[in-house]
């Protein structure tokens, strides 16, 4: 007896497709768009194991490695914010010299865009696929981060000013500049509008700008004209990693932002906060991280710039509420651009450490592992309680490279793909077992998750019910 | 025939889907070249005279660190590593490579109220026997019976507690008294420039000892060697190494240890 053909589901497309050039654009991996649960499925692991990393071993030592006086701190590792490098961390403080230098570079490029915005023509609804409302690309989302930028801007240079007792107080020099651009773009939006061509939605962002800007610059005179000291303010501008309540604090938005992206709430706000906070905790002490913190970086980067929430979040039952009930039935797909990017980053890994490991002469005479299980700072049970027959460590070291140098080759032919992928995972999982190397397995798990069907399994599950 | 279920992608809008291709290529860029341009840069260093012959066929100057072919590498890593550093991808893919470590260290304090030696320890004596009368406190990380022990958590302190210290270790041609002057100057050299570190993480594990403060800390470097496959017992040690001292009622200076003379020596300024 044959079934009856199921009713075709339909299927939303969410997310921005890349334009890839050849040959990107004519391999079907790179452009066929996947299930948006396989994206959902990394967010989910990566943001729950970053909750219990942030909760369990960075919280209760936090003083100890990040905080002034305890072996760490700004002074211990200033090298490593320090101009050519490009490591930043907000709680440097607003006033670290990177930290400012970006938030000009951020400023100063989002101006011009928004100078280039008013001299380009409108773009018709129809070819913006009736979105509607915005004339061009910078929209009210960038001209709110301009505004942000400048803000940031005057709080940088008044830390500056601040910090330096000997030089004369020119507290409003910033806030001037910022104010002045300010006030030329309520202008130029003004008359924009008058020739029909500007938005009241731009217009009040412009005028708002304005308003908190000259707040700024009237408390700037204030500040160089009646000697006033502000606490509040001087200690929120101040490094965040000398003051160990607003550590704690930040420590805290941290294992937020984490929480909120497990469970896909504002994704996207969640996602970026994320970033900023893990970039600038791991910026603080690179002394405390090891191959799986870097893998996990990694993944927050990419989680922040795609539509990670689409499914399986709380941004997606807020959606299906307010959906039409034909909506709320849709299959979601992605398109594949990150999960590749992330998948060729697995590639990397693997094969470096080959690359690198073929260099080593316990690699060749087969004695790394057994190193590696007796070494007594990492393994999580003393070799002396599970003495390892040699033989066993040798074949094991030899498989691990072997594997590791041919997993390009392996994972590129479909007969050996999931073979060598479960021998990735068997690897971990030992890893796991024999040695405390914190959340480093977990992380690298984690880049597994997307080659799982999701899709399928919870589309059987339903099907079940 | 198209899927007439699938919500049309030509709507979406062009210049971003450019800009989201953009990146995607040169995110591909990056990979590959951050990670083979570092590999091989770092891989000239241990370069065999013979193969250093076969790539000047290809790369005539590239052993020298010299011609285009070297620039333009180097160019490439300059912005990789810009990229790299700016979005915390760090990609250091050597993982127990190229080689395994067959040294262990671990940090410990030696609480003593004893007075400072005014005179050396008898210079016959190694440095693994110095001696002052005190309490030891062992790092968390350190198991205390090298036989059994179950290890979970503290992965971030032992990544912090290795930072401690430089790698110390006899090489094969070095006399005795080569090595511990080799050792005097590491020792030196590494206690001047991390003494914040240092002493921070010394005065941070006492309070967290919650021991009375001494008359003077020593930080030790207890140092388990692995004996390998053919050597009997799989580890040997702990040999104890004084590193530096810290004396509270002098301020917060650090002194470090010379196993020449087996003395505490103020750090140059």
């Amino acid at each position: 007896m044959s079934a009856s053909p199921q009713p075709a589901e339909p299927v939303r497309f969410v997310g921005l497709e890349p334009a890839l050039p050849w040959p990107l654009a004519g391999w079907r991996w790179w452009t066929e768009p996947v299930a948006a649960e396989r994206l959902a499925a990394l967010r989910i692991g990566l943001a729950s194991f970053l909750l219990i990393d942030i909760l369990c071993t960075y919280l209760p030592n936090l003083d100890m490695f990040f905080a002034e006086g305890a072996g760490s701190g700004a002074r211990v590792f200033s090298w490593y914010t320090q101009a050519p490098r490009w490591t930043w961390s907000v709680l440097r403080g607003l006033g670290d010299p990177l930290i400012g230098t970006l938030l000009l570079l951020g400023w100063i490029g989002l101006g011009l865009g928004i100078v280039f915005d008013w001299f380009t023509p409108p773009i018709p609804p129809f070819a913006r696929g009736g979105e509607g409302g915005w004339p061009s690309g910078i929209g009210v989302k960038w001209r709110v981060v301009w505004l942000l930028f400048g803000v940031g801007l005057v709080g940088s240079s008044w830390d500056r000013v601040w910090n330096q007792p000997e030089a004369e107080l020119l507290f409003w020099i910033a806030p001037c500049t910022v104010a002045a651009a300010a006030l030329i773009a309520l202008a130029v939006e003004i008359v924009l509008l008058l020739l029909g061509r500007g938005s009241r939605a731009a217009l009040i962002v412009a005028a708002v700008s304005l308003v908190v800007l000259g707040y700024q610059l009237a408390l700037a005179i204030l500040l160089d004209t009646q000697d006033v000291d502000i606490p509040v303010l001087r200690r929120l501008l101040r490094p965040w990693q000398e003051d160990a309540a607003l550590l704690h604090v930040a420590a805290i938005l941290w294992a937020v932002s984490a929480g909120m992206l497990a469970l896909g709430c504002l994704t996207r706000s969640a996602a970026i906060a994320t970033f900023v906070f893990n970039t600038s905790f791991v910026n603080l002490n690179p002394n405390i991280d090891n191959a799986g913190d870097v893998i996990r970086c990694i993944i927050v980067f990419y989680l922040m710039l795609c539509p990670c929430g689409a499914v399986w979040s709380l941004d997606r039952i807020w959606q299906r509420i307010h959906q039409p009930a034909a909506q709320a039935r849709e299959r979601i797909v992605i398109s594949p651009w990150a999960l590749r990017l992330l998948f060729v980053q697995l590639v990397l890994i693997y094969f470096m450490n080959g690359l690198y490991k073929l260099g080593g002469a316990n690699w060749w005479s087969g004695d790394s592992l057994y190193y590696v299980l007796c070494d007594v700072t990492l393994t999580r049970f003393s070799y002396a309680q599970f003495p390892v027959p040699l033989w066993v460590t040798r074949l094991a070291t030899w498989s691990v490279l072997l594997w590791e140098v041919g997993f390009p080759l392996l994972v590129s032919v479909r007969w050996t793909r999931k073979p060598a992928l479960w021998f990735g995972v068997l690897f971990h999982v030992c890893i796991y077992v024999s040695m405390e190397l914190g959340n480093f397995v977990p992380y690298i798990l984690t880049l597994y998750l997307p080659l799982l069907p999701w899709e399928k399994m919870t589309r059987s599950r339903f099907r079940a019910k | 025939m198209p899927d007439s279920n699938f919500t049309p992608r030509s709507e979406l809008p062009q210049q971003r889907s450019f800009l989201l291709g953009l990146f995607v290529v040169l995110q591909l860029v990056f990979l590959v070249v951050h990670n083979f341009f570092n590999y091989l840069q770092e891989l000239r260093d241990d370069m065999r005279s013979n193969s250093r012959a076969a790539l000047r066929h290809f790369a005539p100057d590239w052993p020298e660190k010299k011609g285009h072919v070297w620039n333009f590498m180097e160019g490439g890593t300059f912005l990789t590593n810009r990229w790299s550093q700016a979005t915390l991808q760090l990609e250091q893919w050597s993982l127990f490579a190229p080689g395994v470590g067959t040294d262990c260290y671990f940090p410990a304090l030696l609480l003593s109220d004893e007075a400072p030696p005014d005179a050396p320890v008898e210079p016959e004596e190694t440095a693994a026997r110095f001696r002052v009368r005190g309490k030891v406190v062992l790092s968390d990380n350190e198991p205390r019976d090298m036989d059994r022990y179950f290890r979970w958590g503290n992965f971030r302190l032992r990544k912090f507690e290795n930072a401690l210290f430089p790698y110390l270790r006899p090489r094969d041609e070095e006399t005795p008294r080569e090595i511990v002057e080799r050792y005097r100057d590491k020792i030196k050299e590494f206690t001047k420039e991390n003494a914040d570190m240092l002493g921070g993480y010394v005065r941070y594990r006492l309070k967290q000892s919650r021991e009375a403060q001494p008359r003077q800390v020593i930080l030790l470097l207890r140092q388990y060697l692995l004996t390998g496959p053919n050597g009997g017992y799989f580890v040997e040690g702990p040999f104890t190494l004084p590193f530096a001292r810290w004396q509270p009622e002098a301020g917060n200076a650090l002194e470090y240890f010379d196993p020449v003379t087996h003395r505490f020596e103020p750090l140059p300024k």
